[in-house]
């Protein structure tokens, strides 16, 4: 349907295009290397790393800790989920026993920043498209989920709020009674202005349905994961088929679309903050009292071995791969990121179309470049 | 007139003339510069100041629908479509490789054939109006307005000149249809179409593998 | 007539401004943006959103005249100096034929308000845009990089494959009014139609074309959704990503100016221009003159900028609600759907212009 296959019967010189790294639509520091016939996209080459900061490396050298600030940084845009993977990976480590409390308010602060990064792609792939509306209603949302944030650990992008055992604070008095308000009153919103501004816009429509086909063998192959995935049929989410935390105890349903395009992938994101919601809800009544953090020794050393564990992510499977040696240091640390395996299939996917389906398909797999570099 | 705006006193100064001998050195110097400049795209450039400028004359002699089309045809079409052909040749940024010796003299040469030509037309041709070589462009009122009105021009191409134009018409259908038959080649049905125009696409392809198994 | 043209340029340029800040407000009303609604002088800001806001179209203004003039060293000077001032050039240049109001009913012969009534208005209003089309392409190509040269070709594309269904949407109403002239058009749609005078707008007739030449007209004045050859989130804002202070203010305030002229000629062609429908008072009633000289010229000018205004606020709405469309897209749409539909246009207008002439004794 939007394939675009070369004329044979023009004779057309191709030429490079060097998109990013400081280009508007590449998210961050991606550089995509496109080879261009005229409007159409011959071939395209992601080139990351731009934004290596070295995080695996420099946690050798601190404390198991210090670590947690750090993983907030792999991926900035949802920094509870990826320190949770780093915490959790610990604590299996130490085999440790989380308190209840514990457990629940990670799920809360986990759905939220699903909700907060959620919203992000919805803005920026909106605006991709060049809507500059909805982009800023997802904008106008996240400012009230990144407000949760701040008054219970006092930031607003990188938390450091995940500890080995539990969490670094508890909520404060009245915060469920205004994550509830929040949801009351931005779930209607969900289907009166998100939903409703560009849903059924043709335009929309046609620059989404059917553009960036991904079949379900292609997105194994690239190792796509999380949304992207559900959207080509395949129920991969890891609360479910290897539940974690009291995700078990929580009712809620894993949105799959199988037509695997942008339109689908954009549907699984909506349809996934609403999930958010309803899990949300069911911890406002379900928190149980008690302790928010596990005790243990100060000079934390962690029993030798290596472990891997996995959890959902706002972007996907979230692996953290963590050696120890014993120490107080980790030996190694590895992060297993949804993005990086999302930048490598845009070489697959970015032919034979229209440079400006670049924008809305890489737009639709919502990378987010910290987390491809680390 | 109730409002009597100062747009509407062109008698009090001959701007006539004065707009007339701004554009005729303008259309010279840029006429000029079309053939002498380095750069292909700054001829190009100065050509549809030659185009605008003309524009302005065929508007100053009371003809504004003459006016109008130069700029919807010339500037508008012939002259952008001629620029797009040049930038999308190669390295026009750079000035042009010199000419061959004998190309400024076959050059002059034609420009000479086509200036008595001109001349020859110019001045045994009668025209309906006191033409503006003869007065002096002061006088623009001696112009016959009516007989270059738009309603003129309109009656005239439909009832005396209907056919020559409905002729120009055929031919330049059929100039359409030659160019859109020369531009398709041949008409492919879609299922051969497809797979040769993609086979040699593909193996070029170095991502057809995932980078990481 | 120097006075006249440089109060032209003032008009244009104020106007141009005054838009750029209705736009702002409009967004900030649409999108809820604190920066156009509240920025400014507390006051103002408390008493009304109206009132707040005004401030940022004044400081960027300001920021824009005195911000470096930055030329890069690898464009083509003479290109990119010229393209910002063809555009503005052309963006004034479309003012001259519309027909603002028209001093009407006492008088035996209505006189048209405008900075010239060409009698081939219409034709020139056409026409002069394609310095618009030339000088963006210059634009594209002389600053020497990918992107803009992408925008340049874009924006080639579109506009002159957008001119054609633009030209022909228009044919109706020249037809409907036997005229080229914007002043003429206006005085038609004063008569009514099949001799009921509330049909009297082309809209109504017409209203194919209206559309047509609507969607066009977005299409050519380079607007959301049809922004292609700007399009900030695929060529970092296409043929003018290199230009920076008063030259890319150029092209903003031509772009605000050709959106202003665009909704001006919709006004005057469509929807009757200075008139109001039914309301036509007899010339022996001399209405006017006695409450205040140049009254009919007031009213006119009010009614007119009413009009258009509205029009304006339509397509500003268009423009923050619609994503944009892809270049593709673009090209189906205006080659096999507007095409055929304002030729057809063409032909009912035709048939109406006749039955009118035949039946009820002529238009105009």
């Amino acid at each position: 349907m939007s394939t675009f296959p070369p004329n044979p019967d023009l004779v057309t010189e191709e030429f490079e295009l060097k998109m990013g790294p400081h280009h508007p639509s590449t998210h961050g520091v991606l550089q995509l290397s496109l080879t261009l016939d005229g409007e159409r996209v011959v071939a395209c080459r992601p080139n990351v790393g731009f934004l290596h900061r070295s995080i695996e490396k420099i946690m050798e050298h601190r404390t198991y800790a210090q670590g947690v600030p750090l993983a907030d940084r792999v991926d900035y845009c949802s920094a509870m989920t990826s320190s949770l993977a780093y915490v959790m990976a610990v604590e299996k480590l130490l085999d440790l026993t989380i308190p209840p409390r514990a457990e629940y308010l990670r799920v809360i602060m986990s759905e939220l920043n699903r909700i907060a990064s959620h919203l992000l792609a919805y803005g920026t792939f909106t605006l991709d498209l060049g809507g500059t509306t909805p982009f800023l209603f997802g904008f106008r949302d996240r400012e009230k989920v990144l407000d949760l944030f701040e008054e219970t650990c006092g930031a607003r992008l990188l938390y450091n709020y995940m500890r080995i055992g539990g969490v670094a604070c508890d909520i404060k008095p009245g915060f469920l009674d205004r994550m509830i308000a929040f949801l009351d009153y931005w779930e209607p919103l969900l289907s009166s202005e998100y939903e409703a501004i560009i849903d059924e816009n043709p335009i929309f429509y046609n620059r989404t349905k059917g553009v960036g086909v991904l079949s379900q063998a292609d997105a194994l192959r690239y190792g796509v994961c999380g949304p992207n995935l559900r959207a080509c049929g395949l129920n991969n989410d890891i609360r479910k088929i290897e539940p974690y935390s009291v995700y078990p105890e929580l009712e809620f349903d894993v949105p799959i679309r199988t037509e695997g395009d942008t339109f689908a992938r954009y549907r699984i994101r909506m349809e996934e903050l609403r999930q958010s919601a309803r899990i949300l809800r069911q911890c406002a009544e379900k928190l149980p009292k008690g302790e928010y953090l596990a005790r243990q020794p100060y000079e934390l050393k962690v029993p030798a071995g290596e472990t891997y564990v996995r959890i959902e992510s706002s972007r996907g499977d979230l692996g953290c791969y963590l050696v120890s040696d014993g120490s107080e240091r980790p030996y190694r640390c590895k992060f297993r990121t949804p993005s990086f395996s999302h930048c490598s299939v845009f070489s697959h996917l970015f032919r034979d179309c229209l440079f400006s389906d670049i924008v809305a398909m890489s737009a639709s797999f919502d990378i987010v470049l910290p987390e491809t570099d680390r | 007139m109730p409002f009597s705006m100062d747009i509407y006193a062109w008698d009090s100064f001959p701007i006539d003339t004065l707009l007339f001998w701004c554009f005729a050195a303008v259309m010279l110097i840029s006429g000029l510069c079309v053939v002498t400049v380095k750069r292909v795209f700054h001829a190009g450039i100065a050509m549809i100041v030659c185009f605008v400028c003309a524009a302005g004359i065929y508007a100053l002699l009371g003809c504004p629908f003459m006016a109008a089309l130069q700029l919807l045809v010339y500037v508008g079409a012939i002259a952008t479509m001629l620029l797009f052909a040049v930038m999308l040749t190669d390295k026009m940024m750079e000035p042009r490789p010199n000419t061959t010796f004998f190309q400024p003299f076959m050059g002059l040469f034609a420009s000479v054939l086509l200036f008595g030509l001109l001349w020859l037309t110019v001045s045994s041709s009668k025209f309906g109006f006191a033409g503006w070589a003869n007065s002096t462009a002061a006088s623009s009122s001696a112009i016959d307005i009516t007989s270059l009105s738009t309603t003129n021009i309109g009656l005239r191409l439909l009832t005396p000149y209907a056919v020559p134009f409905e002729l120009i018409s055929v031919i330049i259908l059929a100039t359409l249809i030659a160019a859109i038959a020369l531009a398709r080649k041949e008409d492919r049905s879609p299922a051969d179409s497809g797979t040769p125009a993609d086979a040699p696409a593909s193996p070029a392809e170095p991502a057809s593998t995932p980078a990481k198994e | 007539m120097l006075i006249a043209l440089i109060a032209i340029y003032a008009a244009v340029s104020v106007n141009a401004l005054f838009l750029i800040w209705l736009e702002r407000k409009i967004s900030g009303r649409i999108q809820r943006r604190q920066g156009p609604m509240l920025c400014g002088p507390k006051m103002m800001a408390q008493k009304s959103m109206w009132l707040g806001g005004w401030f940022a179209t004044a400081c960027d203004a300001t920021k824009l005249i005195f911000k470096e003039d930055i030329i890069p060293s690898k464009v083509d000077r003479l290109g990119f100096i010229l393209a910002p001032i063809v555009v503005m050039l052309a963006a004034i240049a479309v003012y001259v034929p519309i027909p603002w109001s028209a001093t009407s009913y006492h008088q035996t012969e209505q006189v048209t308000f405008a900075f010239a009534d060409l009698n081939v208005g219409l034709l020139y209003i056409v026409a002069v845009p394609s310095l618009t089309v030339f000088s963006i392409l210059t634009a594209g190509w002389s600053s020497n990089n990918k992107y803009s040269m992408l925008g340049g070709f874009r924006s080639v594309v579109q506009m002159l494959s957008y001119e054609i269904p633009m030209v022909f949407a228009l044919m109706g109403p020249i037809i409907l009014a036997g005229s080229l002239s914007l002043g003429d058009i206006v005085k038609a749609q004063t008569q009514g139609l099949f001799g009921i005078p509330f049909l009297g707008w082309f809209i109504i007739p017409s209203v194919i074309g209206a559309a047509v030449y609507f969607i066009c007209a977005i299409a050519e004045s380079n607007r959301p959704p049809f922004d292609m050859p700007e399009s900030e989130q695929e060529l970092g804002t296409g043929f003018n990503t290199e230009y920076s202070g008063m030259r890319f203010a150029m092209f903003y305030l031509a772009e605000f100016s050709n959106a202003f002229v665009v909704s001006s000629i919709f006004t005057a062609v469509f929807l009757g221009g200075w008139s109001i429908p039914g309301i036509t008072p007899p010339p022996e009633l001399n209405l006017g003159f006695c409450i205040l000289p140049y009254f009919d010229l007031l009213v006119g000018l009010v009614v007119f900028s009413i009009k258009a205004y509205s029009v304006l606020l339509i397509l500003m709405w268009i423009r923050w609600t619609f994503v944009r469309v892809r270049p593709d897209h673009l090209m189906n749409f205006g080659w096999k759907f507007l095409l055929p539909l304002s030729i057809a246009n063409v032909i009912v207008c035709t048939v109406i212009a006749a039955v009118q002439q035949i039946y009820y004794g002529g238009l105009s």
